[in-house]
């Protein structure tokens, strides 16, 4: 089956997104943001539309660590006897309630669920939360839909880990809604190790209440073709919103952050930086759009693309794009390309590392700059093993 | 060990070395001086293979080998290590993997056994506490953040731990206190075992001092114009480099 036409009705379980769907239709070359990300093919292509929730956990029992609470879904089906989750984190399937997106592609995954996987965090959590995702399909098209919900006055560090094993060509629409509840925290990093036979988007929704921080960093690789899509509208006052993303990729791979975020209220902090390292003939696009309404006094904006172009072939496209109805704010957007800092490059091999080798350590060196913000030190940790970095 | 002879090298198409003769035997301590702009820094440069020279002609012969005809990770594994003026910061690269890193690869160039994690740590600590140096450096990224001295013992970790044949030291005294001076000082000299080699620019009389070299020479317009014993070191101390007939245009 196709997505182009829509024509999967025997499958759909909420009709209120579907019908937004179609009143929306999937993103093609007509709109701005998907000019240079095309994703028509991906329509066009036969797949799959059952998937089986029978993955073996067994590869990954290593993730069961005893500093996370952690979390196994598989193929979207919570994993319960897999899962050492405590009473102050809550999974839960739930009554939807509508979602008001402009997205179509987060209409298209939530249009094949009846009820909504939650996760509440209902108390400050000792120690973070590791969710891990895990796909394991042939050529199939994989919706999934989790809403991530912070009560009022709590902090929560959650990993999230997508493993996929697909073989085939598999588009995974991966649907996230963060629901940051007033004077709240989460801490969210995202890492992704797609094969290279997936699309994946991942259509970032949030409601965010008042006096609340969300920081998020995204580590993306491996797949194909690769989509953030960032959807942010911010109505409440002192809210506090950064994105630090980093896009390594290599061969034919295509990888975009496109963000829509909207400043609608007073004191509000928004900053979206990724860096991209782009080897062979990769290609990248940064489309960054911050809207400061004229009622959103004294907001912070920083939007900045940062790229390393390892190779001749490869392409970035950046465009931060600011738009300003209000006087009083700080703004900055800025993008930046340039090749692998020879000078560094020059020690490493003057130590007797191999260029090659020294190329790959420069490039670790960026995706551990941005790690090297978390706060959280077991997650940092975490995720520095987990990458196999600093392996001494 | 090493042998230059008649080297023209240019840096941004201006040549800087004009036919430069150099022999260095084993186990010989050699130092460059001469005034800002006079080569030292394009020899060393041109010896380790940096991206900025390019040799126009003559000859470098190392053990025996044609040197220009290795490329810098190459040159590195055979022996030859630089210490640099000012060590560049890399964030993000923890400075024991960096340190780990380039002691394997050198080690797999000899055909040796890597070092696993274990091993490493109990050599390095060792070195370490030979010559004070700060385990806290190894967690940190590589000269990130260091001050001019840390980055200089940083360089003398480096040296300890690889062992290099031949020392090309760019002013490594510059930017140490005193008692820094001695500790890098009593690191080099603890690498002299007869056979190693040292090539050091340096621009005081205190750094000869404490590992007093076999050759002293004064480097001019790219051609070496004057060598002599360590007298001469301490000559142009007290006379400059006027006596010797060399004039500096930056003043």
């Amino acid at each position: 089956m196709k997505l182009i036409d829509l024509d999967f009705k025997n499958e759909v379980k909420d009709d209120s997104s579907f019908k937004t769907l179609q009143k929306l239709k999937l993103p093609n070359k007509s709109i701005e943001e998907f000019k240079r990300f095309d994703l028509s093919q991906l329509y066009e292509t036969p797949f799959n539309f059952n998937y089986s929730s029978d993955v073996s956990i067994e590869p990954f029992e290593y993730l069961k660590k005893d500093e996370f609470y952690y979390i196994f879904i598989s193929n979207s089906q919570f994993l319960p006897l897999h899962s050492n989750i405590n009473t102050s984190i809550i999974f839960q399937e739930e009554q939807k309630t509508k979602t008001v997106s402009n997205n179509a592609l987060y209409h298209l995954s939530e249009s094949f669920f009846k009820e909504r996987n939650q996760i509440s965090i209902t108390q400050n959590l000792d120690k973070p939360l590791l969710i891990i995702n895990l796909f394991k399909n042939q050529n199939s098209f994989v919706p999934t839909s989790l809403n991530i919900s912070i009560e009022k006055n709590c902090n929560a560090d959650i990993v999230e880990l997508f493993i996929s094993q697909n073989s085939d060509e598999c588009f995974l629409n991966i649907n996230r809604l963060f629901d940051v509840k007033e004077n709240a925290t989460l801490n969210y990093t995202k890492i992704e190790e797609f094969s290279q036979y997936d699309t994946t988007i991942f259509n970032c929704n949030s409601k965010v209440e008042k006096d609340s921080n969300l920081n998020i960093i995204s580590l993306d690789s491996h797949a194909k073709k690769s989509l953030n899509l960032w959807d942010f509208f911010l109505g409440c006052d002192n809210i506090t919103l950064t994105i630090n993303g980093i896009v390594n990729i290599k061969d034919n791979q295509h990888s975009a952050n496109i963000a829509n975020i909207t400043h609608d209220a007073k004191n509000i902090s928004s900053q979206v930086h990724i860096q991209h390292i782009l080897d062979d003939k990769s290609q990248a696009l940064f489309d960054v759009k911050t809207t400061i309404n004229e009622n959103a006094k004294f907001a912070k904006v920083t939007q900045s693309s940062k790229t390393t172009l390892v190779s001749d072939d490869a392409r970035i496209n950046a465009q931060p794009r600011l738009q300003i109805y209000t006087d009083e704010l700080e703004a900055n957007h800025s993008a930046t390309t340039g090749a692998i800092n020879q000078e560094e490059l020059y020690y490493l091999k003057s130590r007797g590392i191999p260029s090659h080798k020294a190329i790959t350590m420069i490039i670790e060196s960026f995706e551990n700059k941005i790690i090297d913000k978390i706060t959280n030190e077991t997650v940092k940790h975490f995720i520095k093993e987990f990458k196999g970095k600093d392996n001494v | 060990m090493l042998d230059i002879k008649d080297l023209y090298v240019n840096i941004n198409k201006k040549e800087i070395l004009k036919g430069l003769n150099l022999n260095i035997k084993p186990g010989e301590v050699h130092v460059l001086m001469g005034i800002n702009g006079a080569g030292k820094s394009t020899l060393v440069k041109a010896i380790s293979s940096h991206y900025d020279c390019e040799v126009n002609s003559g000859s470098i012969q190392y053990k025996e080998k044609n040197l220009l005809a290795l490329n810098t990770t190459q040159r590195a594994n055979e022996g030859i290590f630089m210490s640099f003026q000012n060590p560049v910061e890399i964030p993000g690269i923890n400075n024991m993997y960096f340190l780990k890193t380039a002691l394997n690869e050198k080690r797999k160039h000899l055909n040796q056994e890597e070092l696993n994690a274990a091993s490493f740590l109990k050599l390095i600590r060792e070195k370490m506490s030979l010559f004070n140096l700060d385990e806290k450096v190894l967690k940190r990224n590589l000269n990130e953040g260091f001050s001019g001295g840390e980055k200089k013992r940083n360089e003398l970790l480096q040296l300890l731990i690889l062992e290099p044949d031949l020392l090309l030291l760019d002013e490594i005294d510059s930017g140490l206190d005193i008692d820094a001076i001695k500790i890098v000082a009593r690191g080099i000299n603890s690498l002299l075992d007869g056979k190693r080699s040292i090539l050091m620019i340096t621009h005081y009389d205190r750094m000869c001092e404490l590992i007093k070299p076999d050759f002293v020479h004064i480097l001019s317009e790219g051609k070496i114009i004057k060598t002599g014993d360590y007298s001469l070191a301490v000559e142009l101390e007290k006379t400059g480099f006027e006596a010797f007939g060399v004039q500096d245009e930056t003043h």
